[in-house]
Order: C-alpha cells, then sequence, then structure tokens
C-alpha cells in the first residue's frame, strides 16, 4: 500500500489528477461558504453582467453585497455564474459517484458470476450485457431519464424520494443501470483467469463454499482493475450527466448543474459568453482530473490493463 | 473509456467444428459470419423488448402530442384503436416483431402518417456522412499523434501529445461544440453555425461558383461538416492516439524490432513499416468499435450543430412520444452496431494470420 | 492506410451523391436571391422566390387533420376557404362571392364565384364545398375537428352514424350554398376561415382520401409542387388564380427548428423572413438596420399561468390569487427575458378585437398589496402554505420566466417548485385536474373575444375543452351566453365587458404577457401584411399573393 501510494504520487500525471479531484471533492462540500452569492438570487438590474462587475451602493438585492463583484459574470435572470459553477460541482460530484457506485456493484455481480459458475449462466450473463452494449451512446439513459420525468412517474419518486431531488434520483436510476457493462466485461475476464489458479483449487479442496471462494478470494483480487475502471467510470458519469442536463433531462431548473448552464447560456452565446464558457470549463478540468487519476492509478497498479481497455 | 475492444473473436465462445452437428459443409469463415448472426438476433430482440417495456410502462400518450390544444376524447380512443395502443403489452409488442419481420417499420404518430423506415434511413445517411468524415480526422491526427509520441517515448512532444490526448477524452463534446461555434462561426464568420446544408438555394450557389463543382459542393455542405467533424472526432482521436502510441511501444519492444534495428535499418523505417503493421491490429479494432459508437450516438454533436442525423431524430421522438420511430431507430441503431462490430473482427482475421474461425 | 483510402472513397461518393448541381430544366426566369440581410449587396436579380421559415415540419395538408399552426400556414396558400381573414381581423371573401345571413342567424347563405378551378383543372363547385364540410364530420375520414361543426344541424348526428347526410349543409346548384344552424352562433362566420374549413376537390379525394394530405390540390394561390420530409415544402404559383397569378413565382417553406438557425439564415439572406428569438432580441435592437426590419404588432397570443380552482389552496380563496398576481414583477420578465418583444397583459380578450377593456387595471407589481392580501388570504408571511408545483414545459425562455416568478414568489414567502414536463405528458395532467399552478398558453382561433371567454372561463368547458382553470362562475356563464346569441355588436361588447370585469375580480389566472408578432422583414419584400392573430414566422393569415420584391 505504502509503496503504491509512492509509485502513484511520483507519476505526474497522476498526481495533477488527484490534485484535481480533491479539489473538486473539496468544493463540492463546502460550495456554501466558498460561493460569494446565493445560486439561485436574482439580482434585476444586473442581469447578463459582464464578469467583474461589482455591485452599486443601490442595487443590492440582500443588504450585505454592497461593492460585491460577479467574478465570472451573471446570466439573464442576474444569478452569479461563480456561485452557480461552484454549487454545480456539487451535482456533477454526486451523481458521479453514486451512479458509478451503481455501476461498480452490478457489473461486479454479473461479472463474478458469469465468470465464475460460467456455462448456460455465463451466455445468458453476456447475452445481457451485449444487449446493454448495444444501447447507443446515452440512449438508454435518454429513454429511461424521459420515462421517468413523466409528471405521474415523477409523483412516485417524490414520494420515494422525499427530500432528496427527484431529478438525482432519476439521473442515478439512468445512469447507474446503463454504464455497468464495461466492468461486468473486465471483472468477468480477471474472474476466468484466477479461477484456474492454485489457490482456488486449493480453496476448493478445503470445502470452501462458493460464496465464501467469491466474497474471499476473488472479489479482493478484483480490486486493482476495479478501481481503474471505477474512476474512469466516474469522469464518464460526470460527463453524461452534463450531456443529459444539457438536453433538458437532467437536473431541473433553478438548481445549478454545469449541464443546465450550457443548455440556458446556449442562445446568449454571443451575448453572454460567460454563461456558457465557465460552466464548460469547470466540468472540462474535473474530467481532465478523474481521467489522469485513473491513468496514473492504472499505471501504478496495473499496467496489463492498458491495451485491452484503450 | 470503459467500452472497450469488447467483441474480439476471443470473447465468443466458439465450438469446434462439426461439434454442432452442422450437416452443412460451409467453409469456416462463413459459418462464423453465420454464427455471430444467430447470436445477434437475441440481442436485437432484447434491445427492442427493453425499449418497449419502458417505453409502454411509463404513461406517457402520444395522442396527446398529436391532438394538442384541441384535444377530444372520441378522436383520441379511435386514434389509440388504430394505433393499437390499447392492447395488452405481449400483443403489441408481437405485432410489432411481426411488422419488422415483414420490413414494415410502421407510420410516425406525430409527423402524420409518414413512413418509418425511409425517414430513418435518411437520418441514418445523414448521421453516416458526419461520422465518416469524424473518422477520417480522427484516424489520421490520432495515428499521427500516437506514432509520433512512441517514436519519442518520454519527450516533450509525448508528454505533450499525451496530456492533449487526455484532454481530449475529457472535454465536453458539446462545450467543445459551442466553443468551436462561437469563435469560428459567429465571431470569424469563417465557417456556417449548423445545419448539414447551405440553406441558400442550390441554383444560386451553382451560378456564384461558376460551375466549378468542388467550389460548388464545398458551398453547399463541405464547410458544413468542419466544425461538427472535428467535434466528433476529439474523442475517437484522443484514444486511437494513445493506443497507437501503447502498442506501437509494445511492438517496438520485441524482439525482431530489435533485429532488424540491429541489422542498420534506419529508424524511421522499422518505425512505419514494421512496427506499425502489427500495431495495427488492436487499432483497428478499436477505430471500428468507435466507428460504431459514434455512428449510433452522436446524440449531442447533432444537438449542437443542428445537424439532421439520427441522433437528434431520435431525442425528439423520445421526447414526442413518437414510439415507432423510437422503436425503429433503436433497432436500426442495434443492427447497425452489431454489423460494423462483425465487420471489424472479420477485418481482424484479414490482417492478423494468427486468428483463425475454425 | 488502404483503410484511410477506402474510407475517403466511400466518404466522396455518398457526398457527391447528395448534393449534386441544379438541372437547368424548370422555371426560367430568375432564381434564388443573393443579398445578404440589412443592408448587403444588391443582387443583379431579384428572386422570385420566397423562402419561408417553419419550426417544424408539417404533420400532414389534409385540411380535416390539421391542429397545428405550421400545417396552417401552408395549408392556406394550398386551399381556399369561402371565406377569409383580413389582415385586421374582419371576414372577408374569398370563394364566396357574396354571403348573408338571415335575421335569426340560423341561415348562412354563400353565393360562389364562377369560374374557380382546383389546380388540376376541373371547376370548383358547390358540391365540392358541401363534400369538403361533410367530411369534417365523417368519421370514417381521418378528421380530428369534428367538433367545429357542432352548431351546424344534422353534424353531429352524422358523425356518430345515425343519419346519412349533414341536412344542414343545403346545396341549391352549382354555385349556392346554404349552412342552417340549431342555434344563433355569432362567431360562425369566422370559424367557417378556420383551415379546416379549405375546399377540397371530391373527385380527387373519394381516390385517395388517406394519401390526399402528402399530395394536396387546392383552389389557392400556390399549387403544391414537392415536400421533402423535415425538409422542405415546395409550392409553385397557380397562374389561374382567380384572384389573379401571384406575383411571386414560388413558396418554400423551410424547416428550421432551432430559433438562432432561423436568425442566421435570414441574416445571411437565405430566409424572407423570421422571428427574433429573445435571445438575440439585444443584438436586433442594437443594430440601426436590422431594427428597421422590424414588423409587427401585438398579437392574439396569450401566456399566462393558471390557478387550479378546483383545489386548494385556490379553491375558493380569490384573496391568495390576486396576492400572487400582485409579487410578480412583470415588466421585469417583458424587458429582460423578452428584450421588449411581449406585451404585458391586463386583459382577458386582448386589443383587435371588437372592443377592447383599455383601461383595466391589470395587477402591476406591489410587493406590499401582495403582502397583504397573503395575509388577508389566510397565510401571513407565506406561514402554513405548501410548496406550490408550477409545471411548464420545456423551451428555454418558459424555464426562465418560470424562475423569474418563482423568485418574486419567494419574496414574499410564497415557495414555489418548477417541474419541467414535456408537452404530451404536460397536457394530460393539465387537463385532468391534476396539476395545481401551470402555464397557460393560447392562440386564439378567430378574432373573436368568445374564444378568449367562452372557451377559456366557461363552467361548461372544464379541461380539455378549453377552461383548464377550472374557474366557474355562474354570473359570469350567464353573460358569455347571452352575448354567443346576441346580434347587436354594441350590446355584445358590453356583455363581454362585464364578464371580464368579473373574472379579472376573481383573478384565475396569474396574468402574465401577449405575444407579440414582431418579424425580422427582409427590405426588398413588398406587401407582406402581419395580421394580428398571426404567429410569427408562421404568419398564417398573410396574403401571400400580393407579396413581390423590390429592391428599397
Amino acid at each position: 500500500m505504502g509503496e503504491t501510494l509512492t509509485a502513484l504520487l511520483r507519476n505526474r500525471s497522476a498526481a495533477v489528477g488527484l490534485v484535481i479531484v480533491a479539489l473538486a471533492v473539496l468544493i463540492a462540500l463546502t460550495c456554501q461558504w466558498l460561493a460569494p452569492f446565493n445560486p439561485v438570487a436574482q439580482h434585476r438590474s444586473y442581469t447578463t453582467a459582464p464578469p467583474g462587475t461589482a455591485i452599486a451602493a443601490d442595487g443590492a438585492v440582500i443588504a450585505g453585497e454592497e461593492g460585491r463583484r460577479f467574478v465570472l459574470g451573471t446570466d439573464v435572470n442576474g444569478r452569479d455564474i461563480l456561485s452557480r459553477v461552484l454549487y454545480g460541482a456539487r451535482v456533477s460530484l454526486l451523481v458521479g459517484l453514486v451512479a458509478t457506485a451503481l455501476n461498480v456493484i452490478i457489473g461486479l455481480l454479473i461479472g463474478t458470476l458469469a465468470g465464475y459458475f460460467g456455462r448456460w449462466l455465463d451466455v445468458v450473463l453476456m447475452r445481457l450485457t451485449d444487449t446493454f452494449f448495444a444501447f447507443p451512446g446515452m440512449l438508454l439513459a435518454i429513454i429511461i431519464l424521459a420515462t421517468l420525468n413523466q409528471p405521474a412517474v415523477r409523483e412516485v419518486l417524490v414520494s420515494a424520494a422525499g427530500r432528496v431531488d427527484p431529478g438525482l434520483w432519476g439521473l442515478f436510476i439512468a445512469l447507474g443501470l446503463t454504464g455497468w457493462t464495461g466492468i461486468a466485461r473486465v471483472i468477468r475476464g480477471q474472474v476466468l483467469a484466477l479461477k484456474e489458479q492454485e489457490f482456488i483449487e486449493a480453496a476448493r479442496a478445503v470445502g470452501c463454499g462458493h460464496v465464501r471462494i467469491i466474497l474471499v478470494h476473488l472479489v479482493p483480487n478484483c480490486l486493482a482493475p476495479l478501481i481503474v475502471l471505477g474512476t474512469m467510470q466516474v469522469a464518464y458519469n460526470i460527463l453524461s450527466e452534463a450531456g443529459l442536463s444539457f438536453l433538458g433531462l437532467g437536473i431541473q431548473p433553478p438548481d445549478a448543474s454545469w449541464g443546465g448552464m450550457l443548455s440556458e447560456g446556449r442562445p446568449y452565446m454571443e451575448t453572454a459568453w460567460w454563461w456558457g464558457v465557465f460552466p464548460g470549463l469547470a466540468l472540462a478540468v474535473t474530467v481532465l482530473g478523474f481521467n489522469l487519476f485513473g491513468d496514473g492509478l492504472r499505471d501504478v497498479l496495473d499496467p496489463r490493463l492498458k491495451v485491452r481497455t484503450g | 473509456m470503459t467500452d472497450g475492444a469488447a467483441s474480439s473473436p476471443d470473447s465468443e465462445p466458439r465450438p469446434a467444428a462439426g461439434s454442432r452437428g452442422f450437416r452443412l459443409r460451409l467453409p469456416p469463415l462463413l459459418r462464423y459470419i453465420l454464427m455471430r448472426i444467430l447470436a445477434a438476433v437475441p440481442v436485437l430482440v432484447g434491445v427492442t423488448f427493453i425499449c418497449f417495456a419502458i417505453l409502454m410502462a411509463a404513461p406517457g400518450d402520444p395522442v396527446r402530442i398529436v391532438m394538442g390544444q384541441h384535444y377530444n376524447a372520441e378522436i383520441a380512443d379511435s386514434l389509440r384503436a388504430e394505433w393499437g395502443l390499447d392492447q395488452p403489452f405481449l400483443v403489441q409488442y408481437g405485432r410489432f416483431l411481426g411488422r419488422v419481420a415483414r420490413g414494415d417499420l410502421g407510420k410516425s404518430y406525430v409527423k402524420g402518417g409518414l413512413d418509418v423506415g425511409p425517414y430513418l434511413a435518411v437520418r441514418f445517411l445523414n448521421t453516416l456522412l458526419l461520422t465518416l468524415a469524424a473518422m477520417l480526422i480522427a484516424i489520421l491526427v490520432g495515428m499521427v499523434a500516437g506514432i509520433v509520441s512512441a517514436a519519442r517515448p518520454r519527450s516533450f512532444a509525448d508528454y505533450a501529445l499525451m496530456l492533449l490526448a487526455v484532454a481530449g477524452i475529457s472535454i465536453p463534446v458539446f462545450w467543445l461544440g459551442l466553443m468551436l461555434q462561437l469563435v469560428f462561426a459567429s465571431y470569424l464568420d469563417w465557417l456556417p453555425v449548423s445545419d448539414m446544408k447551405s440553406a441558400v438555394s442550390l441554383r444560386v450557389l451553382w451560378d456564384q461558383t461558376g460551375g466549378n463543382y468542388l467550389a460548388y459542393w464545398w458551398q453547399a455542405t463541405g464547410r458544413h461538416y468542419v466544425l461538427p467533424a472535428i467535434t466528433l472526432a476529439t474523442v475517437p482521436m484522443a484514444i486511437i492516439a494513445r493506443l497507437t502510441r501503447s502498442s506501437m511501444l509494445e511492438v517496438m519492444n520485441l524482439d525482431y524490432i530489435r533485429t532488424a534495428r540491429a541489422k542498420g535499418l534506419s529508424y524511421r523505417r522499422v518505425v512505419l513499416v514494421h512496427g506499425l503493421r502489427n500495431a495495427l491490429i488492436p487499432i483497428v479494432t478499436v477505430i471500428g468499435n468507435n466507428f460504431a459508437i459514434l455512428l449510433t450516438g452522436a446524440v449531442l454533436t447533432e444537438t449542437v450543430f443542428a445537424w439532421p442525423g439520427l441522433g437528434r431524430a431520435m431525442v425528439l421522438a423520445i421526447n414526442q412520444y413518437d414510439y415507432p420511430i423510437v422503436l425503429g431507430g433503436v433497432m436500426l441503431m442495434a443492427v447497425v452496431f452489431v454489423a460494423v462490430n462483425l465487420l471489424v473482427d472479420l477485418t481482424y482475421g484479414l490482417i492478423d494470420p494468427r486468428v483463425r474461425y475454425g | 492506410m488502404r483503410f484511410i483510402l477506402a474510407t475517403l472513397i466511400i466518404f466522396a461518393v455518398l457526398c457527391a451523391g447528395c448534393v449534386k448541381p441544379p438541372d437547368d430544366t424548370g422555371t426560367a426566369g430568375g432564381s434564388g436571391g443573393t443579398t445578404a440581410g440589412a443592408g448587403g449587396d444588391q443582387p443583379a436579380e431579384l428572386p422570385a422566390e420566397y423562402r419561408w421559415p417553419l419550426h417544424a415540419d408539417a404533420p400532414t395538408l389534409d385540411p380535416i387533420q390539421i391542429t397545428d399552426t405550421v400545417s396552417d400556414t401552408v395549408a392556406k396558400r394550398i386551399f381556399s376557404t369561402l371565406v377569409k381573414f383580413a389582415t385586421d381581423g374582419t371576414v372577408i371573401n374569398d370563394l364566396a362571392e357574396d354571403w348573408w345571413i338571415s335575421e335569426d342567424g340560423l341561415e348562412y347563405h354563400f353565393k360562389l364565384r364562377e369560374g374557380v378551378t382546383f389546380h388540376n383543372g376541373e371547376p370548383l363547385t358547390a358540391h365540392d364545398v358541401a363534400y369538403s364540410y361533410t367530411r369534417l364530420v365523417d368519421s370514417e375520414q381521418p378528421t380530428k375537428r369534428h367538433s367545429l361543426m357542432t352548431y351546424v344541424n344534422g353534424a353531429m348526428e352524422f358523425y356518430a352514424g345515425e343519419v346519412d347526410q349533414v341536412r344542414g349543409i343545403i346545396v341549391e346548384d352549382d354555385h349556392n350554398i346554404v349552412l342552417t344552424l340549431s342555434g344563433p352562433y355569432a362567431p360562425f362566420i369566422q370559424v367557417l376561415c378556420m383551415a379546416n374549413f379549405c375546399v377540397v376537390p371530391e373527385s380527387v379525394v373519394e381516390d385517395d382520401p388517406e394519401g390526399f394530405g402528402a399530395h394536396p390540390i387546392g383552389s389557392g394561390p400556390f399549387m403544391f409542387d414537392s415536400w421533402e420530409r423535415g425538409e422542405r415544402i415546395t409550392l409553385v404559383a397557380n397562374p389561374d388564380y382567380f384572384k389573379g397569378a401571384p406575383k411571386l413565382e414560388r413558396v418554400t417553406f423551410m424547416v428550421f427548428e432551432d430559433e438562432k438557425t432561423r436568425f442566421e439564415n435570414f441574416k445571411a439572406g437565405a430566409l424572407e423572413h423570421c422571428d427574433i428569438p429573445p435571445s438575440q432580441i439585444q443584438e436586433v435592437r442594437g443594430d440601426p438596420a436590422l431594427n428597421a426590419l422590424v414588423q409587427g404588432e401585438p398579437a392574439m397570443d396569450m401566456y399566462c399561468y393558471g390557478f387550479n380552482c378546483e383545489q386548494p389552496p385556490f379553491k375558493d380563496n380569490t384573496a391568495l390569487r390576486r396576492a400572487l398576481n400582485y409579487a410578480v414583477d412583470k415588466q421585469n420578465i417583458i424587458d429582460n427575458i423578452w428584450g421588449g418583444l411581449v406585451s404585458l397583459q391586463q386583459t382577458f380578450v386582448p386589443e383587435g378585437m371588437f372592443y377592447f377593456w383599455d383601461d383595466s387595471p391589470g395587477y402591476p407589481y406591489d410587493p406590499e398589496k401582495a403582502a397583504q392580501l397573503l395575509e388577508q388570504a389566510g397565510y401571513p408571511g407565506g406561514e402554513g402554505l405548501e410548496e406550490l408545483v408550477l409545471n411548464i414545459d420545456t423551451p428555454l425562455t418558459n424555464k426562465l420566466v418560470a424562475q423569474a416568478v418563482q423568485e418574486d414568489l419567494r419574496q414574499i414567502g410564497v415557495t414555489v417548485r418548477i417541474e419541467v414536463t414535456d408537452w404530451g405528458s404536460f397536457l394530460p395532467k393539465v387537463y385532468a385536474g391534476e396539476s395545481l399552478f401551470f402555464q397557460n398558453t393560447w392562440l386564439g382561433d378567430y378574432p373573436d373575444p368568445d374564444t378568449w371567454l367562452y372557451q377559456l372561463l366557461h363552467s361548461d368547458n372544464f379541461g380539455e375543452l378549453g377552461n383548464i382553470t377550472r374557474w366557474g362562475n355562474s354570473q359570469f356563464d350567464r353573460l358569455v351566453g347571452m352575448a354567443q346569441v346576441e346580434q347587436d355588436q354594441a350590446r355584445r361588447a358590453e356583455l363581454y365587458l362585464n364578464a371580464e370585469k368579473l373574472a379579472y375580480d376573481e383573478a384565475p389566472w396569474l396574468m402574465l404577457f401577449w405575444k407579440n408578432s414582431a418579424t425580422l422583414v427582409q427590405p426588398y419584400v413588398r406587401g407582406l401584411e402581419i395580421a394580428r392573430m398571426d404567429r410569427t414566422p408562421q404568419l398564417n393569415n398573410a396574403p401571400l399573393e400580393q407579396v413581390w420584391f423590390e429592391e428599397p
């Protein structure tokens, strides 16, 4: 563990990636203290203000805001872009992590079962994986989300979800249920390779049950590729969430989300470019961070993975 | 990205020749193709079934969209009967499969009786053209970058290119598209903002360019490809670059390359001729996979650039509950995906003589 | 390398095949225009082709199936109706040379012009008119708007299959037709101007009722030429048009779903007119050349939010509804989000009818009054009031407006949660009365207060018939009912005015704005008149046959 960590830090890209990821997580956790404005507060006299505009003494919506600057400008409703970008980090990371967790759980389950038990279970599960894999890009997620967004369905979600925004739940489900195929395949490959090894035979000879073998012997040995894949999957899910919000299916107004801001700011690109540019930049940097970190992890933990997962 | 080299021939359990009891003595290649097609059928059924289940399970009502502001219960009921929406789920699905087997993809609900098949075919063609352009760029730029990187490992060029590559897979595609649009189309006005063809009348363009077909083609549609193709190409370009680099590095460390160097062949010749040819194998697979992925999922790029392609048509249809288009589109995409993967695997066999299909 | 070569070749072949050089057969004289929009280069030859933007493809061109404005605008150029709207909203002759209504308001007599032919050369007679109208209530045909014929004698019985023909449609001879009603209905003559009453050739439709919508044949100023689905619909001028051949040669309706794309194309000179996207309004106002090209006036296109008056907390709580009205700064929405492209709504009936309540106080922005009323309503400072769920549909500007309203209401202590749904699920929810607080839009079908007051606020019409706020008031119903059968215009105005005042007091809606039909038009387009009841860029009632091009 110790030498892994040192190796990791020595790898330049991994180090940079780690820093970015840590920063993003930090921002997500502390945005309410970092943000200069309330992300949904509308300043009617400062709509589409360019970056750096300061609030004059008589223009404060809330007392105590005089002299404060809109560092990244405002949108057409007069909301501060910087604050919204900071809060957007929270949404992106939350969706990225939860959806990935779901992906990993499902992928692990299917991959292990398929690889370990083999034969018809393997065939069935791999067919299932192929089927989900055959859905192009985000299309299945789009279909699921469009369905979940219908009022009747959404009401069910609201009553079940309670305080959590039903939009978030929709994203968890849609992304969680569609991104597991790559993980399943890789885990299956690992399990297939591990299955033939001596220590498994030994365990079986001693009389270990299937469950014990899987949980105690197989899964821990899959951790390396799982961590790498998981990290890359977070990046992918963050991008997907942004894409879905961009299409209008994800987070609903007035909550801040990077994809949503891009979609709202798109028609105003020429007159208020800051509305669309900054959220996109934040998105790119965050995803870059996760990808770099994942790359670094892969270099350190399992160089063999390089060729197979491209 | 997690959708790596998915369906290389090795991942498919291949029975030994004759073990399935085939009476037909087909050449092994044909048998392989046949088996792949057969294996694909349950996938296709599965895809449409899942799609159907989700759409039908949800309470959304296509009849409402069509009727709009002037909704009328009687007419709505008759429309529902006409479209078979009042039948139980399995009956509807069965009828759908039956129709598809006959080659009829049905008629759109929202677009008044439009035949789904021809409509999707046209949209698919548009996406195909864009994807070809994008893949071209991706392959050219990606492979060159990868080769340059591999030729000088750990140099500044290497680090810079690979950093760009990671950036390439990290940048949100739609944001990149918007940026390109903003800079090159809106501010500089060098290229059109969106769409596939110029809205100016063809006759005018023909006159303007004085009958020069190349210039005419460029004005009419060529220039519209530039920005969307670059946007779409970014991710595959990055993936190809990274893969080319690692594949070549691996190959170049092999013994026979060292032998060639030892024999005195120039570095360049070694790299390009011997190294590349062998490194090509996994690269081709990835190219093919990405092609399939792009072809079936360029939704975001098409939205940003208002490209009249399949992805956009699908998103629109999903929002409008135009089930025939959604189902037909999903079916089409799945078929294309499977077909392209099959082609990739066959090409794989052509390139690598070690692979057998028997 | 072979792979790359192969890809290149395939690509080149496919591309080349898609854009052929225009063939030289076809209309001689006049090719498409090259003018840049605002003060660009002068072309050598002026275009005789009008390129008309549509925001969506038309679902159908069969009159009896038309329920949307896009099909409407194309159909009105291909077909003719007995009567039609002038741009100021009055009813004028089209196919009818003359018409009169009986004293009791039950008989409508029409004398048709002579010598009118369809595009295929066949003469148009009263039989075709009768056929077209009967078709509208024929349940064997794919009709969607049979309810428009409700007042015609025997129409609904025919639709139900109880009788063999509609006895209210009487063909006297080849050029005379009478329609009889079951009761006086003042707006009827305006209803006849709608696209659903376009006259189709009986012989052609009988041959192929289902396919007629894809190859329409009418008697209008332009003939159907071709239809590239999702791309464009091309019409060519009808040289034998009974009002004289149009000056334009062809009209191409081009589908551009994105408003920005339409705008860009207009600026590049590829469209003759376009609507102004709210996001670009600053650019337009700031550019004097573009600003000079704006035409249009307040339209009959309403946008407001409705309260579900059958559900708490809005039920029987007029003070609450009025409080919310005073709490919203509507001018802010008009200025900042819509850039002045819309006008404040203070009445239920828009300008341009035969009367207008011009001294309505409306509900100006007054947060103090709002707070007072809120307290009166039983929710001081918003306490005790549950979260209100606002249902809107997806277009971006709607979301922006909703967020502005949400913020304003938050200031007085009322919490609003915005739920964005696409149109298809929005409608059923709202029609069924399951939505509490929702977007309420209406484009008047015809310029008569009846469509506004009767359809939207009468208690007969709850739900899908038009009154989605489910507000009912017997006094209001009585007044509107009386006005429907009243023949005297002045008296009608009085009745309607009283009805409006009543509704105003009870505030069933959170009034917002009327959309303008502000349109950018190229400087060389002459004779384009934008009608009051038209939405842009559809401009359904602009008389295209009078348009011509000439350099300023």
